[in-house]
């Protein structure tokens, strides 16, 4: 069925990449893209008054996949924080900080947005991620295969066969269906499948294979904007969650310095959940922030982007990750209570789960709190930095109202040191910012950023041709003082209506109806000549370490019913 | 004090009764009381359909006294998020009595099932007769169980009494089954009869007190002998002996047992 067309009338417009800052003009919509011109009997949408936004685009939640479901068992009482009983339009929602994915896709829509990325997928578990996606409704949604610790990477990297590599990756994504690289503690995961250990900088040897975390960076970095993938490396550095580490995430960016970008972009680096790999080290071996280095490196590099991380505390939540090691370290730290799932999966990459409540009374968790609040502060250019919450791992994404009012509310932020532990007052330097967001920044930071930076032509914005994703939000900008009155933001950032591809999902801040997203995916493969040599190795190393047969390695198509291939740009 | 009282006439497979609390009931009219929604099964129903209802709601909770009359097994959640007031169950009642309270006062005549006062933060419940597993504890897969509050009963109880206990009180009357207060981090438990195997296993702090016999796990340590406890203003003659545990967990967790 094609979606009618419809004009939203007298709403405030913010599409920072058109250059639209909270100017009333109407958007007319037709076949379910963004048109300059509609039929005269076009439906008319009352919005005035409202802010009416591009759809929303996330970059980085953990929302399908076998650790995902990993983490629904671990946290049976999760299922009774938060349900709704079914309803004639929807089915039950059920869950909190790891709902089902029927939840994930309902709760996102009402968030105002309309597409989630999956970051962390192990390629040999491809066929579950998708089976999940497929039951997420409404999003449009996107894969990043795990990459940092593939033993046929390692191979490549220590041969510097960059074509060789680039021909993996190519295959890679269009076997598994995947769209980025993501990179999870290179190397770290491998120490601690086969030796118990973890690397502890980029330059610690795979005993092994003789390469470092730095090689497999570099070298992931180049193939990658030499391939020309839509998005730039998806990096979790080396070192997470443990003190001190923001010189080894500094040393991770400083790696990749001289790499040149792609033409049609200007990074080369994404770092993720930065909050967790930003903790500086004081005198006594303590804890403290470590935001101001890297925010300096961010705001003097164009090279990088990174998103938050942020923490919300006192909920309960689960954290889910590739890296194996950091879940055990975790684990050990939580004492008795913590539950923990340790996973490995052959020759590619690893995993752990621990669920967890960050507490505002344990200096610590109450410095991480602080950490990704004061670096989104600190960093200059909102293009390159994107307000996450590394759904679940520091909170669930249904927090996202309260993060965007701590960050455009110095009175919020303040109240919410008041509650926290005394140490964010002298470890961090969040008290003595004034800096406070602004609309169109934070319309940057959760829509238009992260759209460009990872490449999507038809998400983001409003302009002709676009996609109709449109988010509306029942706020005057004019009306509400955003610095003083920080509940109405954290109330009203739920979506009065979203319209998605053209279609009414959400109405009066209610769900009406549920739609199927479409999957972003790659389906291209490398030069032929290269293909071929790359793929001769690649069987002899199935055959050698992998389970599984070469030929059930690639899942079918049917795993993604609506694909809208991406094609990539080799640079020759 | 205000009462309402609801008196079962009809039978059904299962009732969930969460609703009929002095909370949801307290401001409500005579009108308002007849449509009181329950479950039935997977069915919300009016209350009037299975209940004879009578009498008049206070103000508020706490001056609000509901009695649910002719009570049978088959009615679960009484008195679940109840803050406040008085719930009387007379006959016997089925699971998640007093389920997440935080105020309050149940009484129930008869026996009752499973999960009773689970998870519950404050208030008390007295059950008359016996009780089933899962007394006190956590919601099945969470690892906190009651954080404060006390339940007395009069009874035994099933197993697993206790279990992820955060704080408060329970006391059992007659005898308990196995686990009693397995993974207690803080609390007390008080059994003035018997308790089943592995006593206290995994617990980290709290106390235990059996007054009758008990087969104390090899990860406890002896640890002192007592003339006479002193347990909440009420004094338990002795002699106890000390056990110190869960050793297996590192624990420091208290299990008096009297000699």
């Amino acid at each position: 069925m094609m979606a009618e067309s419809m004009i939203i009338k007298g709403g405030i417009v913010y599409d920072p990449l058109n250059g639209v800052k909270g100017e009333k003009t109407d958007i007319m919509i037709k076949d379910g893209v963004i048109v300059s011109e509609v039929p005269s009997d076009a439906k008319e949408v009352d919005a005035s008054g409202k802010i009416v936004a591009p759809g929303g685009v996330e970059m980085h939640a953990h929302v399908a996949g076998p650790k995902v479901n990993a983490g629904r068992t671990l946290l049976p009482g999760d299922f009774r924080r938060y349900y709704v009983p079914k309803t004639d339009s929807l089915r039950a929602l059920v869950g909190y900080a790891v709902p089902t994915n029927y939840t994930t896709g309902v709760k996102y829509t009402e968030l105002g947005f309309t597409t989630v990325f999956e970051p962390a997928m192990a390629p040999l578990d491809a066929r579950h991620t998708f089976e999940e996606l497929e039951d997420m409704p409404n999003a449009d949604k996107a894969v990043f295969p795990v990459f940092g610790n593939n033993w046929f990477v390692f191979d490549c990297v220590k041969d510097n066969d960059i074509e060789k590599l680039k021909a993996f990756i190519a295959w890679m994504m269009t076997e598994t269906k995947g769209y980025g690289i993501k990179i999870v503690n290179p190397c770290g995961a491998y120490m601690w499948a086969h030796h118990h250990s973890n690397v502890t900088s980029v330059d610690d040897v795979v005993p092994e294979y003789d390469v470092t975390p730095r090689q497999v960076l570099r070298g992931l970095a180049q193939a990658n904007e030499e391939l020309g993938l839509p998005h730039t490396i998806h990096v979790h550095a080396n070192m997470l969650g443990r003190v001190g580490n923001v010189s080894t995430t500094l040393d991770t960016l400083k790696c990749v310095e001289d790499i040149k970008p792609h033409p049609s972009r200007e990074q080369v680096i994404h770092l993720t959940h930065l909050q967790f790999n930003c903790f500086g080290e004081d005198e006594n071996h303590r804890i403290c922030s470590g935001a101001e280095d890297l925010a300096e490196y961010i705001n003097s590099h164009p090279q990088v982007s990174a998103d938050l991380g942020q923490v919300i505390v006192d909920v309960p939540t689960c954290t889910m990750t590739s890296d194996g090691p950091a879940e055990f370290f975790i684990h050990k730290a939580l004492g008795p209570k913590a539950k923990w799932i340790n996973g490995d999966v052959e020759a590619e990459c690893g995993g752990g789960i621990v669920p967890i409540t960050y507490r505002s009374n344990n200096p610590f968790n109450a410095i991480q709190w602080a950490i990704g609040i004061e670096t989104c502060l600190l960093v200059k250019d909102p293009w390159r930095v994107v307000i996450t919450t590394d759904h679940p791992n520091g909170g669930p994404a249904w927090y996202y109202p309260r993060v965007i009012s701590w960050l455009m509310s110095k009175k919020a932020r303040d109240k919410m040191i008041e509650t926290v532990h005394k140490s964010v007052q002298d470890k961090t330097s969040l008290v003595n910012l004034e800096r406070e967001y602004t609309w169109e920044e934070i319309l940057i930071c959760t829509r238009a950023g992260p759209a460009k930076l990872l490449g999507l032509k038809s998400k983001g914005h409003l302009g002709e041709g676009a996609h109709a994703d449109v988010a509306i939000y029942p706020i005057d900008p004019e009306k509400v003082d955003m610095a003083n009155q920080p509940e109405e933001i954290e109330k009203k950032l739920w979506a009065d209506m979203v319209i998605k591809d053209g279609k009414f999902l959400v109405k009066n801040g209610k769900t009406i109806t549920t739609e199927r997203g479409r999957t972003y995916l790659i389906n291209q493969y490398y030069k032929d000549e290269e293909h071929k040599r790359m793929l001769k190795d690649l069987k002899e190393h199935f055959q050698k370490w992998y389970s599984i047969t070469f030929n059930n390695y690639r899942i079918q198509d049917v795993f993604a019913p609506r694909p809208q291939t991406v094609s990539i740009n080799p640079i020759s | 004090m205000y009462q309402v009282s609801f008196k079962l006439k009809k039978e059904a497979p299962r009732l969930e009764i969460d609703t009929l609390t002095p909370d949801c009931l307290c401001l409500c009219s005579a009108e308002e009381l007849k449509s009181v929604k329950i479950w039935r099964g997977k069915k919300e129903v009016p209350a009037s359909e299975h209940f004879e209802v009578k009498g008049e709601p206070g103000p508020t909770p706490e001056e609000t006294m509901v009695v649910i009359e002719n009570c049978k097994p088959f009615v679960h959640y009484a008195g679940m998020f109840m803050s406040g007031g008085i719930l009387k169950i007379k006959g016997s009642c089925g699971n998640y009595i007093g389920s997440r309270m935080t105020g309050g006062l149940i009484e129930v005549e008869g026996n009752v099932g499973d999960m009773v006062g689970e998870e519950m933060k404050a208030g008390k419940i007295v059950v008359k007769g016996n009780a089933g597993n899962y007394l006190g504890s956590a919601w099945w897969g969470d690892t906190t169980g009651m954080t404060g509050g006390q339940i007395v009963v009069e009874g035994n109880v099933g197993e697993m009494c206790g279990q992820w206990m955060e704080g408060g009180y329970i006391r059992v009357k007659g005898n308990a089954g196995d686990f009693l207060g397995v993974k207690q981090v803080r609390g007390i438990i008080l059994v003035e009869g018997d308790a089943g195997y592995c006593c206290g296993a995994g617990m980290t702090y709290g106390r235990i007190l059996v007054l009758g016999n008990v087969e104390i796990l090899p990860t406890y340590e002896p640890d002192g002998t007592y003339e006479q406890l002193d347990i909440l203003d009420e004094i338990f003659k002795g002699p106890f002996q000390l056990y110190k545990g869960d050793g297996a967990e590192d624990g420091k967790g208290d299990l008096y047992v009297r000699k």
